[in-house]
């Protein structure tokens, strides 16, 4: 009879890490405030160059100055971004690459290398994906206590802004998200000067926003 | 003090509670699980019961103004366990903590009088101050008591009897135990031992049986005015006064009475059961025959087959059961020949259903020799010489043999004997045919039943299951000899293997499903057992295994959860306390079970205006889309049974509506017809068909198409005697779609957790051939046995545990094994596990995880950017809606 191998299996504890996937996260997560991204729609226009950080980490290959240069690369060719970072963005890269590079190092299983990288970066997603959600219900919830001021009640705006039949709104609660789709394709004259008023009142842009979610809200 | 007055101190009380969120924090966590409010309703529970004994005079004696004192002190005497460092050491999570906290104690007990409604008595606040602080042993230390002593020197009550009283009642009520509470009240050295006679029921739990056995044995010592004190899931503890004689009810009693209640629940709608399949058995179910429901079995029976189902065969077939049914070549018949025989065997093959289930529940069987050959003659009679005989030729369903035997013989028939203007039965129309056909019969089987000392019925049928079921009371009985027993035991064990799946004169058995041994047992149909005919380890390898035995009692267990649910059982929903309940609280469980019951029964069976409202515990995703918001521990009966209801999506709805108006426009010929037999006016179809839908129309057959085409009927029944355990059968899974164990599993989870949570119980769904020898709960609901819901389960309480211990308290390895490892979800983190599957299931369709699993995928998601990635890459947007928001972030809190 062969002689019997014994096979012993480990399992990484991952949540040993959890603090510190949680500060790399919140590293991450500061400098893309200050990252002047071209579009939300895509999880690579959403994630920037930490997207490109985090695969090139995985790589082994970079120490912490050279990937904090590369991206910083990235940033300054962004068109948006004008060949300008602020300080605060500057400081976020080069803390959270530093502290990436630092707890990679630290673990010598690739397998547990990519889960950690994998759960910074979906991480982060969903913690991005969320603050632009939240941003949108905002804008919505504005929008809609503006509009309230602005029309007497809800049939005043359905006759102004031309809603008919099915297309007529029940409450202010319905009423479609400000965006440009919607302004470019659906409003008429008096909805489109709404928008610009209500964006006026904010003194911002109108955020970038999918017209389905506007829709949906 | 009058019952009301306690009474509604009481209720103030109980309110109090709620609003102290005491249904969130845990008292007892050692063994078992106890919530504080469960904990302390349970003490003054056991109060109002034996309040009408203390207060004699030849007992305590005790006043008004101190029963009032005692509910006070009760609901407030374990206050110190509300504090989070309590609540930490009690879990495991901190260092060790007396639930005396005097310092609180002197601050709470001022607020508590003006909180329940009364007028400060600064003198009754320093007795119930004194009963809180020495409710516990190692708080009676001499300090203590003389400081106890000289606070109420200037109060009249009697302090110390009063802090006795709370002490015992305290100690009684935490012991987990059945025999351990006896023990306690039959100990010399305790206040209640010469007060109090003790005594209980004790039951083996098997099943639906056990709820009407626990009833019956209630119903016998209530004869013998014992009061219950304290309910168990499997027993009841009873006291009566000391000065009365002690008598316990025999265990005949509690038979007979088990015999009435078991008579009381067999008077379900059984007559669906009855008839079964005609190619292979006719009478599946002859424990459950009646002889006075004979009829509408035979009516059943006539609908089992289409009058069309013979025409639809192929000519080959239809030729060839022709050329045997006039014993001619096949190439004899000519086209026409063929088409009449054809319409005549089709005509007649429903009525052959008929006769053979007369058969069957004519057979010796049923009604013995002697009857037998008393309903041959009675069919010869009316038949003609030796068709009985030939009736008894015919078995499987075959319509050439059947037409030459049985209908010729009966269409034959001359008119004139049934009073019919025709010369033969044959030229009838088939519905008057039919209907002689019933009477004959039913005249015939009712004569034969008429002249039997005992006629086949359920009556009988209680009798014999009472038998079976009382070997499920442990006590009150005398005990067995033990030592016989275990030899039994042993021997059947040595001998059985080889007789398993076989049927044989010298056989012994082992339940397959209880483990009691048996020599006359049944053997398993595919609705007592999954897959009888499987091998089982309990059988030899070799020889011949056909299906396996079940003992009787298993038998009529089985057979009962068929007749209270019309239906084979598919799980069983079990609520019970999670340790003991007390009286007061066992009635308001079962008073809230009976009405969410009560609201889901009247849309299953469409007692509503719209039957496109249903009902359904599987779809989760829907309930926790409405529910997960709202605090589950505070949900009302209305809003629970709301949530297990939605309405049909509009395809179904449309579905609904043309089967409904397919079938009305079957039924009548033409509108005229419909209004003349209902007596209404409608000018169009679709105001009929309105109508019906809305229930407007109460006569015949209104209400049975709306019911076939809305698919309505009762498909959970509500086993609810006593509050030791509550069943609530389901003739349907919890699963839906392709959902693969786990997913399913988890969908039964969350159910649990929602029930058990509003009902402050704990519940476990098993599936109807499952054990119900379930560990005694630890928890609020039971993990059912999946491996992986199992370990799902076990990491998300460790990470809720983990999270813990970031707070920087001391953290125990053992019970964080325990947790990991544990079967039942504990309270303390029973809303986190109900509102992470919640979500997951309102995710879960939205992601493109494998429908198969997608819950689980959803939980054991590594991060929530995972799962919201999976959703965008199925949104046709490739976006995400914002209605996802919420449940993303509480699935964040689960994951992280």
């Amino acid at each position: 009879m062969r002689r019997l191998i014994f096979v012993r299996t480990e399992r990484t504890d991952i949540d040993q890490y959890a603090e510190e996937v949680e500060s790399v996260r919140q590293a991450f997560d500061r400098y893309l405030d200050n990252y002047p991204r071209k579009t939300s729609r895509t999880k690579t226009g959403l994630m920037g160059p930490v997207g490109k950080i985090l695969s090139e980490a995985r790589s082994g290959k970079w120490d912490a100055e050279s990937l904090t240069g590369y991206a910083l690369n990235i940033h300054l060719m962004t068109p948006k971004a004008g060949g300008y970072i602020s300080e605060e963005g500057r400081k976020s890269l080069r803390e959270g690459v530093e502290e990436l590079v630092g707890l990679l190092s630290r673990v010598e299983s690739p397998a547990v290398q990519d889960k950690l990288l994998d759960r910074i970066d979906y991480g982060l997603y969903a913690t991005r994906r969320f603050k632009g959600m939240e941003y949108l219900e905002e804008v919505s919830r504005s929008y809609v206590e503006f509009l309230k001021e602005r029309y007497q009640d809800i049939g005043d705006l359905n006759d102004k802004w031309g809603l008919k039949g099915r297309a007529r709104l029940e409450d202010f609660s319905r009423v479609p998200y400000p965006s440009r789709n919607r302004y470019a394709n659906k409003a008429n004259d008096e909805e489109k000067s709404a928008i610009d008023t209500f964006f006026q009142s904010r003194d911002v842009e109108p955020e970038e926003a999918d017209p389905e979610e506007g829709e949906e809200l | 003090m009058t019952d009301n007055v306690l009474g509604r101190l009481y209720e103030r009380a109980i309110s109090y509670m709620n609003q102290q969120s005491w249904q969130r924090l845990t008292a007892k966590s050692r063994g078992f699980e106890q919530s504080l409010f469960d904990h302390t309703r349970i003490e003054m529970d056991a109060l109002l019961q034996l309040a009408p004994i203390l207060s004699r005079p030849n007992h305590f004696g005790l006043t008004e103004d101190e029963l009032e004192l005692l509910v006070i002190a009760l609901m407030a005497h374990d206050m110190g366990k509300q504090l989070p460092e309590w609540q930490d050491y009690i879990l495991g999570r901190g260092e060790a903590l007396s639930d005396v906290n005097r310092r609180l104690t002197a601050e709470v007990v001022p607020t508590l009088y003006p909180a329940l409604g009364l007028e400060p008595n600064p003198d009754a606040e320093r007795v119930v101050e004194n009963c809180i602080n020495l409710h516990m042993r190692h708080e009676r230390r001499p300090g203590n008591v003389l400081e106890a002593v000289l606070g109420a020197r200037e109060s009249q009550a009697r302090w110390f009897s009063l802090a006795e009283i709370v002490f015992h009642l305290d100690n009684l009520c935490s012991i987990g135990s059945v025999s351990g509470a006896l023990a306690y009240l039959r100990n010399e050295r305790n206040i209640f031992y010469r007060h109090l006679h003790s005594s209980h029921h004790q039951v083996n739990v098997r099943g639906v049986s056990t709820p009407m056995l626990h009833q019956a044995a209630e119903d016998a010592f209530d004869e013998r005015r014992w009061v219950p004190l304290l309910y168990f899931r499997g027993a009841t503890i009873y006291v009566k006064s000391a000065a009365e004689p002690r008598e316990e009810p025999a265990q005949e009693a509690i038979q007979n009475r088990l015999s009435q209640v078991l008579q009381e629940n067999l008077q379900g709608e059984v007559a669906s059961l009855m008839v079964g399949s005609p190619t292979a058995d006719i009478l599946p179910k002859p424990d459950l025959f009646d002889h006075r429901e004979l009829g509408d079995y035979l009516r059943i029976a006539y609908r089992k087959i289409g009058s069309g189902s013979f025409a639809k065969k192929k000519p080959d077939d239809r030729k060839r059961v022709v050329a045997a049914y006039l014993d001619v070549k096949q190439s004899e018949l000519d086209k026409e020949m063929l088409e009449r025989e054809t319409e005549r065997i089709s005509q007649a093959q429903p009525e052959m259903i008929v006769f053979k289930f007369f058969k069957a529940a004519t057979s010796e069987n049923m009604i013995g020799s002697a009857g037998f050959q008393r309903a041959a003659e009675l069919y010869d009679e009316v038949f003609g010489e030796g068709a009985r005989s030939n009736l008894q030729k015919t078995a499987n369903l075959m319509p050439a043999k059947e037409m030459n035997l049985v209908i010729d013989s009966f269409w034959k028939l001359p008119g004139a004997q049934f009073d019919q203007p025709v010369e033969t039965l044959e030229e009838l129309d088939v519905a008057a045919r039919v209907e002689i056909l019933f009477e004959t019969l039913g005249r015939i089987a009712q004569q034969v039943y008429s002249e039997l000392e005992d006629p086949p019925s359920r009556a009988a049928l209680a009798g014999d299951m009472s038998k079976s079921f009382i070997a499920d009371l442990i006590a009150p009985t005398s005990l067995p000899n033990f030592t016989e027993v275990a030899e039994l035991q042993r021997e059947y064990y040595s001998i059985s293997k080889k007789f398993a799946g076989k049927k044989g004169k010298k056989a012994r058995y082992f339940c397959p499903v209880c483990n009691t041994p048996f020599a006359s047992g049944t053997q398993a149909r595919a609705d007592f057992v999954d897959k009888p005919e499987t091998h089982t380890n309990r059988a030899t390898a070799y020889g011949g295994f056909d299906k396996v035995f079940i003992c009787n009692a298993c038998k009529y267990e089985r057979l009962l959860r068929q007749v209270l649910l019309g239906g084979r059982t598919q799980e069983v929903m079990v609520l019970m306390p999670r340790m003991n309940i007390g009286r007061a609280a066992g009635i308001e469980l079962v008073r809230r079970a009976r009405n969410i019951y009560q609201e889901l029964y009247v849309v299953m069976v469409g007692e509503t205006d719209d039957p496109d409202i249903q009902v359904s515990m599987s779809l989760t995703g829907m309930i926790a889309g409405k529910g997960v918001d709202k605090n589950v521990f505070q949900l009302s009966d209305e809003e629970l049974s709301r949530l297990f209801s939605y309405r049909a999506g509009e395809k179904n709805r449309r579905k609904h509506r043309n089967q409904l108006s397919k079938s009305l426009k079957e039924e009548f010929e033409d509108l005229e017809d419909l209004n003349d037999e209902w007596s209404v006016n409608f000018e169009d179809w679709e105001s009929a068909l309105d109508a019906v839908i809305a229930g407007e129309i109460t006569e015949e057959p209104a209400p049975s198409l709306r019911r076939e085409a809305y698919g309505l009927g009762s498909k959970m029944k509500l086993i609810c005697q006593t509050p030791n355990l509550i069943l609530l059968p389901l003739s349907y899974s919890l699963s839906v779609g392709n959902d693969n164990e786990t997913n399913s599993a988890l969908r039964k989870l969350f159910v649990e957790l929602m029930i058990g949570l509003s009902l402050d119980c704990a519940v476990a769904i098993l599936r109807d051939s499952e054990s119900f020898a379930l560990p005694e709960p630890q928890g609020v609901a039971w993990i059912p046995p999946t491996g992986p819901a199992r370990r799902l389960v076990g990491e998300m309480l460790e990470r809720f545990e983990r999270k813990h211990r970031a707070d920087g308290l001391r953290y125990r390895q053992k019970r964080m094994n325990r947790l990991v490892n544990s079967e039942w979800v504990p309270l303390e983190y029973g809303e986190q596990v109900y509102r992470a599957i919640g979500v997951a299931s309102m995710l879960a369709g939205d992601t493109n995880y494998s429908d198969r699993s997608h819950i689980y995928q959803v939980l054991s998601a590594p991060t929530v950017g995972h799962v919201l990635r999976r959703i965008e890459q199925e949104s046709s947007t490739g976006q995400i809606p914002f209605y996802h928001l919420k449940p993303l972030k509480i699935l964040e809190e689960v994951l992280a």
